[in-house]
C-alpha cells in the first residue's frame, strides 16, 4: 500500500545535549537555523501552558465520526492514518484534531498511534473560550487560517466571527 | 395629531455627523459586496490602523504608478491611490516638545485651520499664532533629546496596545501580472489579504502550483511568527491588490495574550504547515 510520510525534522534541536548549561543553550539556539514549522515545533514543545500526554503503541488518538475534545501536536512517534487506499505516517510536527475541533466537525479519519507517541494536548474547550476573547485582527487571521486547513468543509463557529 | 402630520423640525433633520456615518456605512456595505467574509475581518482589522500614510520603505514592492492603492480601494478602474482612511485629529493629540524657534508641524504643510473667520473671535482677540503656540509648548514642556521626537506622528495620542498603530501596515499594495509578492525563504514580515486579483503559490525548485488565491485569501501566515519564513513564492495571476498589514505588530499582541492562546496559534499554523506540505506532495490528507 503507497505510503505518504511527513514530519518535522527534529535533528537540530536534538544534537543539543540535555544536561546542557545555559549559556551552552544559549549559544547553541543563538546560531541555529531553524525553518518556520520547526521553530513552531519547539516553542510548542517549550509551552509551560500545555500538558504533555503519551499514548501507547496500538492506541486509538482520535477515532473517525468523533468531534475532538482536545487536540494533540506531536513531539515524538508515529501515526497512522488510513485515506483512499494510501496510508499516511505522521511523525514530529503533525498536529491532529485542531482545526476540526475548534469547529465542532467530526474527524473524517481515526488516528492510530504506530509507536509510542509524545504529544502536547490543547484543550479545545478552553482554546475556544480563550481565542473568542483575542483582538479582532488577530481573530480575522485565526479564521483564515482555519478555513485554509478545512478548505470546503470550513464551517466557522459563530464565536471566531 | 398623526405621526405623518406632524411639521417638520430640526430634530427631524439629518445631523453632519448622521450624514458621515451613514456614508461610512454605504462604503463598508459597497466593500462587503465585492470580497469574501474571509476579507471583512481583515477590513476591521485595517480599520484598527488609521492614518498610514505611506508604505514603509523595506516593504515597497513594486508599485503601479510607483504609488500605493489603499486599503478600501476594490475597483480596479478607480485612480491609484486614495488615503486608506482619515487622518487621526490632530486637537484630540497631547502637545509634542518643540525646541525654542522650531517652527510648528503644521507651518507650511497645507492649508491653516486656525486661520477662522474673525467673526468667531470677540472684538480684539485673534487666533493664536505659530509662534505663540510653540513658546507655550515650549514652555512647559522639557526638551527632548531626540530630533525624531518631532515627526508628526508623536502627536497622535497614545494607542491601546492591544490595538494596530498607522505604522504597522493597512496600505493596499498592487502587482502588475507576473509581480513577485515574495520568494520561498524570505523572512516572512507582511501578512497579505488579497482584495483583487488572482495570486499563484508555487514551490520554486519544481515549479508545482499548490494554489491560485483570490479575493478574501490570505498569505504570509508565517509573518506573524518570529523568525518565520515563506514556505512558497507567490506570484501575481494578474493584476493584484492586496492588504498589507506588518507582523511584528500582530507579534506583540499575541505575545501579551494570555493561557494557551500563543500555543493555539502556533498549532494551527503548524497543522496549517503540515497540510501544504502533504498537499504539495500531490497526496493532500483532506480533514
Amino acid at each position: 500500500m503507497p505510503t505518504t510520510e511527513f514530519h518535522v525534522d527534529r535533528s537540530p534541536i536534538d544534537r543539543l545535549s540535555l544536561s546542557a548549561k545555559t549559556e551552552e543553550r544559549l549559544a547553541f539556539f543563538k546560531d541555529l537555523q531553524l525553518s518556520g514549522p520547526q521553530r513552531l515545533l519547539y516553542k510548542i514543545w517549550a509551552s509551560p501552558t500545555l500538558s504533555t500526554v503519551v499514548f501507547k503503541p496500538g492506541r486509538v488518538i482520535l477515532h473517525a465520526g468523533e468531534v475532538p475534545h482536545a487536540a494533540y501536536v506531536v513531539l515524538s512517534g508515529q501515526v497512522s492514518v488510513r485515506h483512499e487506499g494510501r496510508d499516511f505516517l505522521l511523525g514530529p510536527g503533525s498536529v491532529i484534531g485542531l482545526a476540526e475541533g475548534l469547529c465542532d466537525l467530526t474527524s473524517r479519519h481515526a488516528y492510530h498511534a504506530v509507536q509510542v507517541v509524545n504529544c502536547k494536548e490543547i484543550p479545545l474547550d478552553t482554546a475556544g473560550r480563550e481565542v473568542s476573547r483575542v483582538n479582532s485582527g488577530l481573530r480575522g487571521v485565526f479564521r483564515l487560517t482555519l478555513q485554509k486547513i478545512l478548505a470546503d468543509r470550513a464551517a466557522i463557529p459563530d464565536w471566531l466571527k | 395629531m398623526a405621526p405623518q402630520d406632524r411639521p417638520v423640525t430640526a430634530k427631524d433633520l439629518p445631523s453632519p455627523m448622521d450624514r458621515v456615518l451613514k456614508e461610512a456605512a454605504d462604503r463598508n456595505q459597497r466593500i462587503r459586496t465585492k470580497t469574501y467574509q474571509a476579507a471583512l475581518d481583515l477590513e476591521r482589522l485595517i480599520q484598527l490602523v488609521v492614518g498610514a500614510e505611506e508604505t514603509p520603505a523595506e516593504f515597497k514592492p513594486r508599485l503601479l504608478a510607483d504609488k500605493p492603492v489603499l486599503e478600501g480601494q476594490v475597483d480596479s478602474t478607480a485612480p491609484t491611490t486614495i488615503p486608506a482612511t482619515p487622518a487621526r485629529p490632530v486637537t484630540s493629540a497631547p502637545p509634542t516638545p518643540r525646541a525654542p524657534g522650531e517652527p510648528h508641524p503644521s507651518a507650511g504643510t497645507g492649508p491653516d485651520t486656525r486661520q477662522a473667520p474673525t467673526s468667531d473671535f470677540a472684538p480684539g482677540s485673534r487666533p493664536p499664532l505659530p509662534e505663540e503656540e510653540a513658546a507655550v509648548f515650549s514652555a512647559s514642556d522639557p526638551q527632548p533629546a531626540d530630533p525624531t521626537a518631532f515627526a508628526p506622528a508623536s502627536r497622535t495620542p497614545p494607542m491601546d496596545p492591544q490595538r494596530l498603530r498607522p505604522e504597522d501596515g493597512g496600505i493596499a499594495l498592487a502587482y502588475a501580472p507576473g509581480d513577485m509578492l515574495f520568494t520561498k525563504g524570505e523572512p516572512a514580515e507582511i501578512f497579505f489579504v488579497v482584495t483583487e486579483g488572482r495570486v499563484s503559490l508555487f514551490e520554486p525548485s519544481t515549479g508545482f502550483e499548490m494554489a491560485v488565491l483570490g479575493p478574501g485569501s490570505s498569505l504570509g501566515e508565517q509573518s506573524i511568527l518570529m523568525g518565520g519564513v515563506h514556505s512558497l513564492s507567490a506570484r501575481a495571476v494578474d493584476r493584484v491588490v492586496c492588504t498589507t498589514v506588518r507582523a511584528d505588530r500582530l507579534r506583540t499582541i499575541l505575545d501579551q495574550q494570555p493561557g494557551v492562546v500563543k500555543p493555539v496559534f502556533e498549532a494551527i499554523l503548524l497543522q496549517l504547515s503540515m497540510h501544504n506540505e502533504l498537499r504539495s506532495q500531490g497526496n493532500g490528507l483532506p480533514l
